[in-house]
């Protein structure tokens, strides 16, 4: 009977835990991404907008958007953070991508785990300096995924079907639809390549070979990389250091795993890191750190067919091409690249601790290298040279005796573990110099006595010609910022007006919505979609077309 | 000879060890995968433990199990806590380095320490007066006010003695308690531990709190009968 019961047990408990993966697999097929466009130039800004479901977001807030050619490569990496369901950012796409079809998708960290689905957009890319299109690889339309049609509960009314350029266009949106999860709608130019070949696929995504946390990212970015030997094997049990040079400086420390994986995790972390890495052990062994992109693998190839496009397709890309290159002249209005980093300070407290001592070189009258001023100005400190072989001592206070061994070496927060980096510092080389005098704890390693010198040039350049020590500039949260499109702002009458995107908002899922934009220069036919996502994951889409003249 | 040539070899061994081997400044025994934390980690500064410490100025008598919650919402469970009472600092066991240490005040927003059965929960405050750093309290009601106590060690005078390790001395070291009440409108008040305290804490629900005190028979002598008392006050609203 006894046995009967724990049978039991087991299978129940056995059922709960299998359910509450399959709802958190069914959650993560939710999530969904929109575009504001389904073509573009090399060079171009891509904004998306990813919904993520209650559930996830509550768990992990940041979802990273991929885009990946067609042999399953990733050409760049995206990661935002959600708002009230909602991931808004942006995607440069390389100026030098080829012609061709392209796959944008988005995803949270966690999915890397896991063998999934994933839903992605075709992106049809333009190359920039492209003469003449002539024929297009694009997906087979058997990749291609319905969409259900919804003319009848969501009619798009235009307030004019013919317009001329610069025209305003206003109109109203009625949705009879009651199961709409969430939606967008957009206004722009009509691509005819787009019309006949684009549209959603699914790709399986292999698990990921490394080890991710069970570690949801949330208000944050993981850092995840690999250590090798010199022989390129992978290091399990090595101790690998990230540093950032900040003020006070950032320092973390992992053990890598048995395929050699790391991970670190910066919060609020905004911009582009520049991180240094570097794994170290006593025995001074070389090391190699490869850092490794938060992206999915795609399991197999997407299959792509060779398109020859029609008169009217070619003609169409001819012109963007054009009006691009009119926009670079008149106006650039890409967005800049550069991402200053920021991260919030979570301790004021530097990781080794308030200095006993702080020497501000400045101060005092110049010194010619580190000998003399540790002589001069460390007090507590020993500069000791037997034999040639420089070595640092620190006076430990609470003891009342010398450390035997050498203290935590930093130069602008990063350890060194050769003192030889500190010989040739002048005075003017030095911003500050702090030194702890006391044994102290970072998560469970145990710090020695700290020597930290925080030089003027903040560069790091002497990185550089080391050994076992890398920077790594790692794109952390993107910042919020806004396409310029969106922008209310009047072009004036005498300057190109070339926009082929007019409109891009979230959609109220229920009533009745208004909507106005201003046409650009361009002409042709203009496309206004409503697309989203009903309660039971299904993909709807109904367009309307006004036409330009 | 080959016992000799054996030495001679280790010998060397043991000599480029030494000359290859680089010092990190930092001990990493008893690192492993178990020890990566990507929340965060905690800090603070090795404490070494003496016997007039251990016996004097420690809350409680024992290690015990405990949490630690930090300023950043992270949480730190099953650690090993003890309250160093003169120092006003947390110490922590860790179980990695075999070390003990202060955990740094900045990162510590709240602990817990199992005493017992008992849960008794200590949280960062900033009274006027005090230094940025902050100070533990310890929080003993909780309800639209916060009553709280601050233990702290104060060495008396005494005529000269040997202890038990024969060790001559004219202190001896006592806990005292200072109480507080809280409220994010007025602050940190001090209080003690009576009647009239309480009364000149709220002056103007004097009548009711007599009353109230007079009906439910609570004498106030003990931080126990403080508790009572703002509970009992609590529930009839007159702490807000």
């Amino acid at each position: 009977m006894k046995k009967r019961i724990t049978y039991f047990l087991v299978l129940f408990l056995l059922l709960v835990a299998y359910s509450g993966f399959a709802q958190t697999d069914s959650e993560f097929s939710k999530l969904h991404l929109y575009t504001d466009r389904d073509y573009c130039l090399s060079g171009d800004t891509l904004w998306f907008k990813v919904w993520l479901p209650k559930k996830l977001e509550q768990n992990s807030n940041v979802a990273h958007v991929q885009l990946n050619s067609a042999n399953g490569g990733v050409i760049t990496t995206a990661v935002a953070l959600s708002k009230e369901q909602w991931v808004e950012g942006f995607v440069h796409v390389p100026d030098s991508l080829s012609s061709g079809t392209y796959f944008i998708s988005a995803f949270l960290n966690e999915q890397r785990n896991l063998e999934l689905k994933h839903r992605a957009k075709t992106l049809f890319v333009y190359n920039r300096f492209e003469e003449e299109l002539k024929e297009m690889k694009v997906p087979g339309a058997a990749l291609i995924s319905n969409v259900m049609p919804v003319e009848n509960q969501v009619k798009i009314n235009a307030s004019k079907t013919i317009c001329s350029t610069r025209d305003k266009v206003t109109g109203t949106i009625e949705i009879n639809l009651d199961e709409i999860e969430h939606a967008t709608l957009s206004a722009k130019l009509r691509d005819p390549l787009v019309s006949s070949s684009a549209g959603d696929i699914t790709f399986v995504a292999s698990k990921n070979q490394s080890i991710i946390p069970a570690f949801a990212e949330k208000d944050g970015v993981l850092i995840s990389g690999k250590v090798f030997n010199e022989d390129n094997n992978p290091q399990k049990n090595t101790l690998v250091l990230l540093s950032i040079s900040s003020e006070p400086p950032y320092f973390d420390y992992c053990i890598s795993d048995e395929n050699g994986g790391f991970n670190f995790f910066l919060k609020h972390a905004t911009g582009d890191a520049k991180v240094v890495l570097q794994a170290v052990s006593s025995s001074n062994n070389e090391f190699v750190i490869r850092p490794e992109l938060n992206s999915l693998d795609v399991e197999k190839e997407l299959s792509i067919e060779t398109k020859i496009l029609n008169p009217e397709q070619s003609k169409f890309i001819s012109t963007i091409i054009q009006a691009n290159f009119i926009n670079k002249l008149f106006n650039s209005t890409r967005l800049s690249s550069e991402n200053t980093f920021q991260m919030p300070v979570r301790y004021t407290v530097p990781f080794y601790g308030i200095p006993t001592k702080r020497v501000t070189p400045a101060e005092f009258f110049d010194l010619p290298n580190f000998k003399e001023i540790s002589r001069e100005l460390l007090h507590g400190f020993q500069y000791r040279n037997v034999n040639n072989e420089i070595s640092f001592r620190l006076l430990n206070l609470s003891q009342g005796n010398f450390f035997p061994h050498e203290p935590l070496r930093l130069l602008n927060g990063i350890p060194v573990f050769k003192n030889s980096y500190f010989i040739d510092l002048k005075s003017t080389d030095i911003s500050y110099i702090d030194i702890v005098q006391s044994e102290r704890v970072f998560g469970d390693i145990q710090i020695n006595g700290v020597l930290s010198v925080s030089l003027v040039d903040k560069s790091n350049s002497w990185l550089a010609q080391q050994s076992n020590i890398n920077s790594y500039t790692i794109p952390c949260l993107q910042l919020a910022k806004q396409a310029g499109y969106l922008r209310t702002q009047k072009i004036a009458i005498g300057e190109p007006d070339i926009r082929q995107n007019y409109l891009w908002e979230k959609l109220q899922v229920s009533g009745n919505k208004t909507f106005e934009f201003y046409l650009s220069d361009l002409k042709g036919e203009i496309e206004i979609t409503v697309e989203g996502v009903t309660k039971n994951n299904q993909v709807f889409k109904t367009s309307k077309i006004i036409e330009v003249k | 000879m080959k016992a000799k040539k054996y030495i001679v070899s280790l010998l060397l061994l043991v000599l480029g060890w030494s000359t290859v081997a680089q010092e990190l400044g930092f001990n990493v025994d008893g690192l492993s995968l178990e020890t990566n934390r990507l929340g965060g980690k905690i800090m603070g500064e090795i404490f070494y433990i003496s016997a007039l410490a251990n016996s004097n100025f420690l809350y409680p008598d024992e290690w015990v199990d405990g949490e630690i919650t930090l300023t950043d919402g992270d949480k730190y469970e099953n650690v090993k806590l003890r309250y160093h009472a003169e120092d006003d600092e947390l110490i922590a066991y860790n179980e990695k380095n075999k070390s003990l240490y202060f955990v740094e005040k900045e990162q510590v927003s709240a602990f817990v320490m199992i005493v017992g059965e008992q849960e008794r929960k200590f949280i960062k405050g900033y009274p006027k007066g005090e230094d940025k750093k902050g100070k533990y309290f310890e929080e003993l009601y909780v309800g639209n006010q916060i009553f709280l106590s601050d233990t702290h060690v104060y060495e008396q005078k005494v005529s000269p003695f040997k202890d038990e390790l024969g060790i001559m001395r004219d202190v001896e070291y006592y806990f005292r308690s200072d109480y507080f009440r809280y409220s994010k409108k007025e602050g940190y008040h001090k209080m003690g531990i009576n009647r009239r305290a309480l009364i000149t804490a709220f002056p103007e629900h004097k009548k009711a709190i007599k009353k109230l005190l007079r009906k439910n028979s609570i004498f106030i002598d003990s931080e126990q009968d403080m508790v009572r008392a703002f509970s009992l006050l609590d529930e009839n609203h007159l702490l807000q």
